[in-house]
Order: structure tokens, then sequence, then C-alpha cells
């Protein structure tokens, strides 16, 4: 698996808060079809990676290449559109919107009509509607929340919102999905159905790259692990490495404390 | 020359009133991320104040006049202090998300407080007599007492300020709401007693900011509108929620709009202003003393 | 469900009918004013409406239509253009000067948008001043043409009677009215409302957030610059004090009232409140102060504005039973 192409590149990737490095000369590379996770303890820059990827945040240094093109410091919506789609921490959704409306504003990269033609009610504007909902519905099931259709997202249990996260960003089509945290807050019930979905998600032809507290959801989970301590990587490797890793030991030790 | 000199120093009162009003914005934009439209009016009221103890209803007339002056000012921003608590408590708080309703509200309150002086004071315009008589004579340039004592004042007031911030446990405090209000409320600062004391400050300094220019500008109902509209661009320039930036803000706006008005005309002064302010979006949009996120 | 929007459906004929058949139960050219007010208020309202659902307040809506207004009036005097290529000229140059501010501002969260936009509505009136050449100062453009006259067959429409305006104001509401509908119910509306919420996700998931909103800013500027060249030609001329900061407040006012929740809620508003003034003329004085106490108990206790008052009927009967 690890000799299929590299997918996502980064090298270097360094950004700077007011003097302070939050991710210093951080370089990594992910292969498609790959799940790879970033681990470390609090503060130590990985979701900061998850930021610069996207361009929520700009690069200090260092450079970010998807399917071998350049996408360093591209606005947050061309990178989505080149197919690298993330998800947030903390339940960002569109609260009071209903489920499917927030997979329709997920689905937006496969609308072919203009905003001026969407006045109109052409044909090609309803097939367009109707494939746009097509793709939602499928995206609904995938996801498990078939049901919940119109019910409004702040509604929704938990674990079912982080399903609904997930599903905003695979409407998207995306090649690669990120996945900020995707089982805190869960129960063990919740975090298996969550680890289920992610290898479904990989058995879509869809490489996965994520950020995660939950030891056992890594290791379970992973093909490749990364771990970041005080913005840099000090080890990477297939998980049983990691566990027996010297360095990765002392740092969540030191952590611990 | 004589001109350019005249015109800095009108220029360096100019802005120093407006960080009167800027810092205040600055501070409630921080603490209660409110953007409060109402905020000239306090500057109005306390040009009002004045007039009132000094010439409406002149109690401190057996006082010698500084003393008397003084003593308006202070009662002044007292009295537009607990205005602006009352306000900030009874009308802010209750509505504080989503953010487009609070400045609705705002303006609500601003076109309440204008149209409320109107009916109280009448439209014509008041004057203050000063206690400070006289002239300054430099070389050439003559400056008059009551413009160099307007300076002294709002030097002192920002000074004050900036030592309440600064060196203070309740300035601690106030920022530590600024940074996260929801962080400082763990740490068990009363964040309701934060907002009160914010926007009290707030209201008192632009309260003394129209008290001490009442005396050399006219004062109405209006005499808000302007002002807060540089006061806006002060902060903006500035970067939204920085102190020191909304301080130079203020001196890049009073200084432009003076020079602009003397040179080339007072029609220009708030379109230069204004297009300064468009500009600095463009380039920096956090402002001047702003930072990322 | 099916049965609600029946009814909405009945009720916008009657209200439409109702509105067709005007003139012909009253040729009041009293009542056939406030009228044509209402119809162009509500066009302006509701482009206020449009920009406000993408989380921004707009208060420079009266400066758009001064420079619609300006525009065609100006083109009209001065290069003898007619009336029907200076009205969507004006739509075009509101919604091209709307598009010059808001791409910088619309950047950044709220506030920075909104405090441009207030000095956008001071800056305009000093452009208009100053400019006496083109726009004709403090006293502004005196003697705009009235409309030309639209011979259609046998049937010729002067432009001589209110009631020829009041159909014109009729049209520009309904098109204005079907645009800001359609734009509201297809994806982009959607979108807009999304924004508020969550707009990193938003951008995220590959949409460009800029197009939409700075798209619903212009949209909003130009019925308000449509509106600017009706209300300047109807009246034959317009003054920096037609377009102040007061006069944005006044729609802003209209929306709030109204409600911002639907399309309805600025008509309503402007229908209301408009009439409200006409009845409250005694005492103009003190609206201002009215209009501040307005807003301020509107968002406070019904924030869902006038057209929520049935549904809170509905609630409070339905609770006791």
């Amino acid at each position: 698996m690890n000799q299929k192409n590299p997918i996502l590149e980064l090298s270097g990737v360094t950004k700077y808060f007011g003097g302070l490095a939050a991710v210093n000369d951080v370089s990594l590379s992910v292969s498609e079809g790959e799940i790879v996770g970033i681990i470390g303890p609090n503060g130590a820059g990985k979701t900061t990676v998850f930021n610069l990827v996207s361009s929520v945040y700009k690069l200090t240094h260092g450079t970010v290449k998807f399917n071998n093109e350049d996408i360093t410091n591209l606005k947050p919506h061309r990178v989505a559109a080149k197919g690298l789609v993330r998800t947030f921490q903390a339940n960002v959704l569109f609260k009071d919107f209903t489920v499917l409306e927030n997979i329709l504003v997920g689905c937006q990269l496969q609308v072919e009509t203009s905003m001026f033609m969407d006045l109109f009610n052409f044909r090609t504007v309803r097939a367009q509607r109707e494939k746009i909902h097509a793709v939602a519905d499928n995206i609904m099931e995938f996801v498990g929340l078939k049901n919940y259709r119109d019910e409004l997202a702040q509604n929704l249990a938990h674990g079912h919102q982080r399903m609904l996260g997930i599903g905003i960003a695979m409407a998207s089509h995306p090649q690669l999905i990120m996945l900020d945290e995707p089982v805190s807050g869960m129960n063990n019930e919740e975090k298996s159905e969550m680890m289920t979905l992610i290898r479904k998600i990989r058995d879509r032809g869809i490489t996965v790259l994520l950020v995660e507290h939950d030891m056992r959801v890594v290791m379970g989970l992973c093909d490749r692990v990364a771990v970041l301590n005080f913005g840099t990587k000090i080890a990477e490797g297939v998980p049983e490495e990691i566990q027996n890793n010297a360095s990765v030991i002392e740092a969540y030790l030191g952590a611990d404390d | 020359m004589e001109v350019f000199l005249q015109t800095l120093a009108n220029g360096v009162m100019a802005s120093l009133t407006l960080a009167l009003i800027a810092i205040g914005l600055c501070l409630i934009f921080g603490i209660l991320s409110i953007i409060n439209f109402a905020h000239g009016e306090f500057y109005m009221l306390g040009g009002f104040g004045v007039w009132w103890f000094l010439e409406a209803h002149p109690i401190f007339a057996g006082m010698p006049a500084l003393v008397g002056y003084i003593i308006a000012i202070l009662i002044s921003m007292v009295v537009v202090a607990v205005i602006g608590m009352i306000v900030e408590k009874w009308i802010f708080r209750p509505v504080r998300e989503p953010h487009e309703t609070v400045m609705i509200v705002s303006l609500g309150v601003m076109l309440f407080l204008q149209a409320a002086a109107l009916v109280a004071f009448g439209p014509v315009d008041k004057s203050v007599s000063s206690p400070f008589a006289g002239l300054v004579q430099l070389g050439t340039v003559s400056f008059s007492n009551e413009r160099l004592a307007a300076i002294i004042g709002c030097i002192i007031f920002i000074a004050i300020l900036y030592v309440i911030i600064d060196r203070t446990r309740m300035g601690k405090a106030m920022r530590a709401v600024a940074m996260d209000s929801e962080a400082a409320e763990v740490q068990g600062i009363k964040t309701g007693m934060i907002f009160s004391v914010a926007m009290g400050v707030s209201c008192a300094i632009a309260a003394a900011g129209g008290a001490l220019v009442g005396p050399i500008y006219y004062i109405n109902p209006y005499m808000a509108v302007e002002p807060i509209m540089k006061a806006f661009a002060a902060v903006i320039l500035g970067g939204l929620g920085s102190l020191p930036g909304a301080v130079a803000g203020a001196f890049i706006i009073g200084l432009t709009e003076t020079f602009v008005s003397t040179y080339v005309g007072a029609h220009f002064a708030l379109i230069v202003v204004f297009l300064i302010m468009i500009g600095v979006l463009i380039v920096k949009p956090t402002g001047l003393f702003g930072h990322e996120e | 469900m099916k049965n609600n929007s029946t009814t909405k459906k009945v009720i916008i004929a009657i209200v439409g009918l109702a509105a067709i058949l005007l003139p012909v139960f009253s040729s009041d050219p009293y009542i056939l004013h406030i009228a044509i007010a209402i119809l162009i208020w509500s066009m302006l309202a509701l482009g206020i409406r449009i920009v406000l659902v993408s989380g921004h307040l707009n208060i420079a809506q009266a400066s758009f239509m001064g420079f619609g207004a300006y525009a065609s009036g100006a083109l009209a005097m001065k290069l003898g253009w007619s009336f029907w290529i200076c009205l969507p000229l004006a739509g075009v140059i509101a919604a091209i000067l709307a598009i010059i501010v808001g791409l910088p501002t619309l950047r950044i969260k709220g506030a920075y948008f909104v405090i441009i936009t207030l000095g956008l509505s001071e800056v305009s009136r000093r452009i208009w001043m100053m400019w006496d050449s083109l726009f004709g100062g403090p006293q502004g453009l005196l003697g705009i043409p009235p409309p030309d006259a639209i011979k259609l067959g046998g049937l010729a429409i002067m432009f001589n009677s209110k009631v020829h305006y009041f159909y014109l104001a009729f049209v520009l509401f309904v098109i204005t009215v079907f645009v800001m509908w359609r734009f509201e119910k297809s994806r982009t509306g959607l979108l807009l409302k999304s924004f508020p919420k969550a707009d990193m996700l938003a951008e995220s998931s590959g949409v460009y957030i800029m197009k939409y909103k700075v798209a619903a800013f212009a949209l909003g500027a130009f019925f308000a610059g449509l509106a600017g060249s009706f209300w300047a030609h109807y009246f034959t001329y317009c003054s920096p004090w037609d377009f102040t900061l007061m006069a944005s407040f006044y729609m802003l006012m209209y929306v709030v009232m109204g409600g911002t929740g639907s399309i309805a809620g600025p008509i309503v508003g402007s229908a209301v409140m408009l009439t409200l003034d006409e009845l409250l003329r005694p005492f103009k004085e003190y609206m201002p102060m009215i209009l501040g106490v307005i807003l301020i108990l509107v968002l406070r206790f019904m924030p869902g504005g006038i057209i929520s008052i049935p549904g809170l009927i509905r609630d409070a009967v339905m609770r006791k039973e």
C-alpha cells in the first residue's frame, strides 16, 4: 500500500504566531488510499497542520502539494475544489438547517449552473436540482442519516452531528478527506460506528488523514501514524513502531504530569 | 509656516478628542463585542452636561471659574457613565446575539438620544464660556488657552485610562474578558460587572471629550454625527480591538482631516478619510495594529 | 404544509389584485402617492434584507438610491437620454458601486462593512454637494424630465397622472419581488443563509463566499438604483437631502418592523410604517425618537416582526386549548 503515488505532500511546513512556532518544519507524505493519523499531546500543533493544509491559515514557510500540484496558500474554497476537504473539531455545522440542507451546502462543487441561471426555472436548472438531491440522498444513506433528513442539525445526537460533519465533507466528492478528532466526545458504541464509517470512506477510494487523541482508534484504524510534539514531527511509522518508540512515550509521559 | 503650525496645533486637538471617542468604541468592541453606533451621543451629552452646569443652571457660579468648570466636567462624566451603564445593562445585554441585532439596537439608541436631546435642549447651538481666556504666544503663532487646556485635559484622561487598564486589577480583568469572556468567567471574573465598568468608563471619557471641546465648538444635538464617523474610521485604521491602534488611528484621521480641510477644502476632508479607510482595508484588512485571527 | 402554501398563494393573489385595482377605486392623488411610496420603499427594504440574510448590515441603501437618482437625472438632463435607458443604467451604476465597496469589505466579518456603509452615506452626500456642474450642488437637480410616453398601438401612456406612475412603480416592485424570491429560493439563498452560521465550513466545502455576498449586495443596490431613478423622474428633482443616513435608517426600520425572516416582511413593514408615518404627521419632530424606541422594542420582544404576529397569536391560542 505504501508503494502507491503520494497524493498529499507537506514539506518543511512552518507556522509562526507572533514569533512562536506553532508548527515547525513538518514534512509528511500521504499516499493514495491510505489512512494516516497525526497524534500528539495537547497543543502539539495537530489542528494547526490541518488549518495550514486547508489554507485557513497562511504558511510562514514550506509547501503543500496535492496530486503533484502546489496548493500552498491557495484560497480555502480553491483547495476544496481540488478535491481536498476537511471536517472541523467541534460541532461546526449549520445548526438551524436541516440535515438535507447541510449536505446540500456541501454539494456546491457539483453545481454547474450559474447564480444568474438559477433565477429562472430552466430545464437545466431543474435537472441540476434533481442531480444534486440524488447526490445528497446518497450521502445521507452513506453516513446513516437518511432517517433524519428533515431534522434540524442542532437536534441531532452528538454522534450523529459528527457523522453529518463528515457527510458535508463527503458531499463534495473529495479525493482526500481530513478528519479533525472524529471520535472526540463519543461513547464506545459511537466510536466503533465511526471507525466503520472511516473504513468505508477509504473503501470508496478516498484517502483519509486524521487527527485524533484516542489511541485505540488511531492504532486500530491507521496504516501509518505521525507524531507531533511542540510543533515538530518526532516520529512516523506503522502503529506498532510508534507504540514502542521511546521518544513518543517520553513525549506523552512528559505531557501527562 | 504660521498656517502650518496653527493647523498642526488644531489637528493635535482634533486628534486627541477623536482618540477619547475611539478608545471607548474600541473598549466596548473588545470587551462587549458591540459596534456601538450610539457612542457619539455620549460625547454629545458630555457637551450638554457642561453647558447645563455652567450656563443653563450655573450652580457653581460662586466658585472660582476653573474649579466650577472641572466639577462640571466630572459630574457630566459620572451622569453620562450612569446613562451608558443603564443602556448597556437593560438595552444591549438582553440582545447580545447575533451581532447585526445589537448593531441595529444601538442605532435605535443613537436616534433616541439625538432626538431626546433635540426635544430637551432645542436645535439652537449652545456655547459655553471658557474659564481659560487669552492666548499663548509661541513665536509668531498664537494659540488660545482654551485649546491648550483641552489638549492637556485629553492627555490627562488618556493617561488615566492607560493606568487603569494597564496597572489595576480591574484593568487586568477587563483584558481577560476581552481575550476570552468564557474563560474569564471560569476563572471567577464577574463578566457582567466588567461589561458595566467597561461601558461606564468608555462613556465617561467620551463625555469628557464633549465637555472639553464644548467651550471651543458649539454644542447641539447633532454635534457627534461627524466625530463618530471619524472615530469609527480611526478604530478600523488601528485595527478593531487594539487600544494603541485606536489612538494612532485617531491621530492619522485627525491630522489628515485638519490639513485637508485647511489646504484643500472642508468637503474633501471626510472623503479623504473615507478613502484612507478603504485603502487600509484593501492592503491590510486587520488594520495597522490588528493581527491575524 | 401544503395547506399553508395554498393560503399564502391566495393571500398574495388577493393583495396583488387589490393593488392592481387600487386606481379604479381611488384616483385621489394623495392615496396614490402613498401607495407609490410603499411600493418603492419596499424595493429598497428588500435590498437591505437580502444583504442582512448573509449576515451584513447595509446602512447606505439611501446612498445607492441616490446614486441611481442622480445618475438617471444627470443622464436625462445633460445628455437628453430617454428615461427607459436611464432607468436600467441607474440600477447598473448602483450595482457597480456596490461591487466596488463590497469587494474589500465583505471579506471580513460584519463590523467593517457596516462602518464602511456608514461612511459611504456621508461621503456620497458630500460628493453630490460638491460637484455643482454635474449634480447641481446643495439644491440638487431641478427639472428632471418625466418618463417619455409609451405608445402601444393606439394606447399612449403619457405619465401625466399619478395613476401611470403607480403602474410603473407596481411593475418595478413586481420585478423586484420576483427576482428576490427566485434568488432566495435557489441554492444561492441557502448559501447566503449559511454564512452567518459557519462561513468556514461553507468555504472549506468549496463555496466561494465572496461571490455570493457581493452578488447579494449588488442585487440589493441594483433595485435601489432603479427605485432612485423612478423617484427622481417622478418628482422631477432630487437633492442631497433626499438620500441621507436617516433615510437609510427608515428603510432599515421597515425591514426590522416587518420581519427579516421572509420577503413579505419588508413589504408589510413598509406598508404599515409609511401609513403610520402619514397618520402621525402632526408629531413629525418626535418621529426619530419614536423610531428609535420602536427599533429597540421590536428587536427585544418581537424579533420576527409584524409578520410573526399571526403565528404568535396561533401559538398563544394553541397553548390555551
